[in-house]
């Protein structure tokens, strides 16, 4: 045996059998381990759990966006040294609003916080909402919503959502569709006694209660109005409501208006129900409004 | 002062020979480039996220590079061998000390004006602008907010060598920018000796937030009020004095054995 040639090929000969035996055990174990989750795209593997995190940063960037920059007040020790002072004088503290076209410099934030985490789907929510009501396209606020459906398929604040969207264009067979799927869904992620899970379920049951009214079938109605209100039994316009149908007298106002006022959601909206929770002292980011 | 000068002016021409300040500059261009081209619902105006993105980019960029430059320039001459040549011409220890310091922050002071100076290009090209005014009261502020980092460096590099006193540089600034700020929130639930070393270390170390007109230039709230502007302003140069003078009391004694470093 020639010893130098051996000399010259044996590290290379090593090298091709070690790598003859890490390509064997991959496939052996990719044939033994079960398939990952789904969760193929580059960020979900390159950022793991801490994707939600960033999420979360870049809705809050969202939320920065919304107020021109001003961060949220917290409560501190003192507030008039001269560090205090001087920062505040360079730091925009007016409580303000984004408005008019400016509002669509919150949507690449809120796109870059879906895009890392596809399961934000309060960031996909606030979105939909200023897609449709600050920019007026509600075509494409509807096909935001789908691909967070597609996404997080058991969200029933989704399809409560589409819902909504689908009334505001008086498309009331996909409305009651969503709604009805919305229902079966609930309540996800959220606990079953969480208020706003709550006032979720009772305001699917009223805006199906009107959809039934407007298809003619009165006992569906007063069905889910009677479900609204062993909720909510304070709610005392559905209770008149309940009483009409159920002695057969027509409403005073028919349930295609009342269901136009109860999705109509303006930027106004946002803003007011944005100020309310500063003055009940909410620090939480509030970029959409609180259902009614 | 001429002599430091002169010093500065070779760490100039060590920076450009190094090459880190292009690939720093391609990175920050890339990703602004990568910001500018994402199609945001065929929304083709907006900008305020790439202002946002660049000036952060830039702040962190520049943070990064006055800290690694501004730490190895002593040590570095000492690994060498090259300060007893320094120190064989007719320089003082001050003027090295500040003529690295000099050089370090110009060259960070350049590099960060690229920094601006390409966001603001991509910003035109999507169709926005910064505000003339405010822009150059965030440079001149994010300039001197260097200043005192780049001297925090050379200050600690005078006693530890390189790795060190970036590691430690990096702590200081990093709890400096993240914590310093909140610590009067954090002072309304502590009382006792926590609340004064919190408040201690109030005062004593540098306010970095009073230096970021970030907010303000990406929001369009116009320029800070200029009395504001120019007290914090002599607040920062006096600190970095501060910072240069205690490099230039750690570095006065210091003995270099040939031995020790060859």
């Amino acid at each position: 045996m020639n010893t130098p040639v051996l000399r010259e090929s044996g590290p290379w000969l090593i090298v091709m059998a070690g790598w003859g035996l890490a390509f064997a055990l991959a496939c052996r174990l990719c044939a033994a381990l079960p398939l990952d989750n789904g969760d193929t795209d580059i960020l979900g593997r390159l950022l793991g759990e801490s994707r939600s995190v960033l999420s979360a940063n870049l809705y809050d960037e969202a939320d920065t966006f919304f107020h021109k920059g001003v961060a949220h007040l917290r409560k501190r020790a003192f507030t008039n040294d001269w560090i205090q002072v001087w920062h505040q004088a360079v730091s925009p503290t007016t409580h303000q609003h984004t408005e008019g076209g400016e509002v669509a410099e919150i949507l690449p934030w809120l796109k870059l916080a879906t895009r890392a985490d596809p399961h934000n789907v309060e960031a996909s929510l606030v979105m939909a909402f200023w897609i449709d009501t600050g920019l007026r396209k509600p075509r494409l606020a509807r096909q935001v919503l789908l691909d967070t459906l597609r996404e997080n398929p058991g969200e029933y604040r989704v399809s409560l959502e589409l819902g909504r969207l689908a009334i505001q264009q008086a498309q009331f067979v996909e409305a009651q569709v969503r709604l009805t799927a919305g229902l079966s869904q609930w309540p996800s992620v959220l606990p079953a006694d969480d208020r706003q899970a709550l006032l979720d379920k009772a305001e699917m049951l009223i805006l199906l209660g009107f959809l039934a009214e407007i298809r003619g079938d009165i006992t569906g109605a007063v069905t889910h109005f009677k479900n609204a209100l062993a909720i909510f039994p304070e709610r005392s316009y559905i209770r008149q409501r309940l009483g009409f149908l159920e002695s057969g007298v027509a409403p005073p106002d028919s349930a295609r208006d009342r269901l136009q006022y109860l999705v109509k959601r303006t930027v106004d909206d946002a803003c007011a129900d944005e100020d309310d929770g500063h003055k009940e002292g909410r620090h939480a980011p509030e970029s959409a409004p609180a259902r009614k | 002062m001429k002599r430091a000068g002169v010093i500065a002016g070779v760490v100039w021409l060590e920076m450009l020979r190094r090459k880190d300040l292009y690939v720093v500059f391609i990175l920050l261009a890339a990703l602004l480039v990568a910001m500018a081209g994402m199609n945001v619902f065929g929304l083709g105006q907006v900008s305020g996220y790439i202002k946002d993105i660049g000036l952060f980019a830039a702040w962190l960029l520049g943070w990064i590079l006055a800290v690694n430059t501004s730490v190895r320039l002593l040590p570095q001459e000492e690994s060498r061998g090259t300060i007893f040549a320094l120190l064989a011409k007719p320089v003082t220890r001050l003027d090295v000390v500040v003529g690295k310091w000099l050089g370090a922050w110009s060259v960070i002071c350049g590099a960060t004006l690229s920094f601006y100076l390409v966001t603001e290009l991509v910003i035109l090209l999507r169709g926005g602008s910064f505000d003339a005014a405010t822009l150059i009261q965030a440079l001149l502020l994010h300039a001197v907010a260097l200043g005192m980092v780049t001297a925090m460096g050379v200050a600690l590099s005078t006693r530890l060598h390189s790795d060190a006193a970036a590691t430690l540089t990096y702590v200081v600034t990093g709890t400096i920018f993240v914590l310093l700020p909140r610590i009067p929130a954090l002072l309304v639930a502590q009382q006792g000796a926590r609340a004064t070393a919190l408040m201690a270390l109030y005062y004593a170390l540098p306010h970095f937030e009073l230096f970021d007109l970030r907010q303000r230039l990406v929001h369009g709230w116009g320029p800070a009020p200029w009395g504001v502007f120019a007290g914090i302003i002599l607040y920062g140069l006096l600190l970095t004095a501060v910072l240069v003078m205690l490099a230039w009391l750690g570095y006065r004694r210091r003995r270099f054995a040939r031995g020790e470093i060859l």
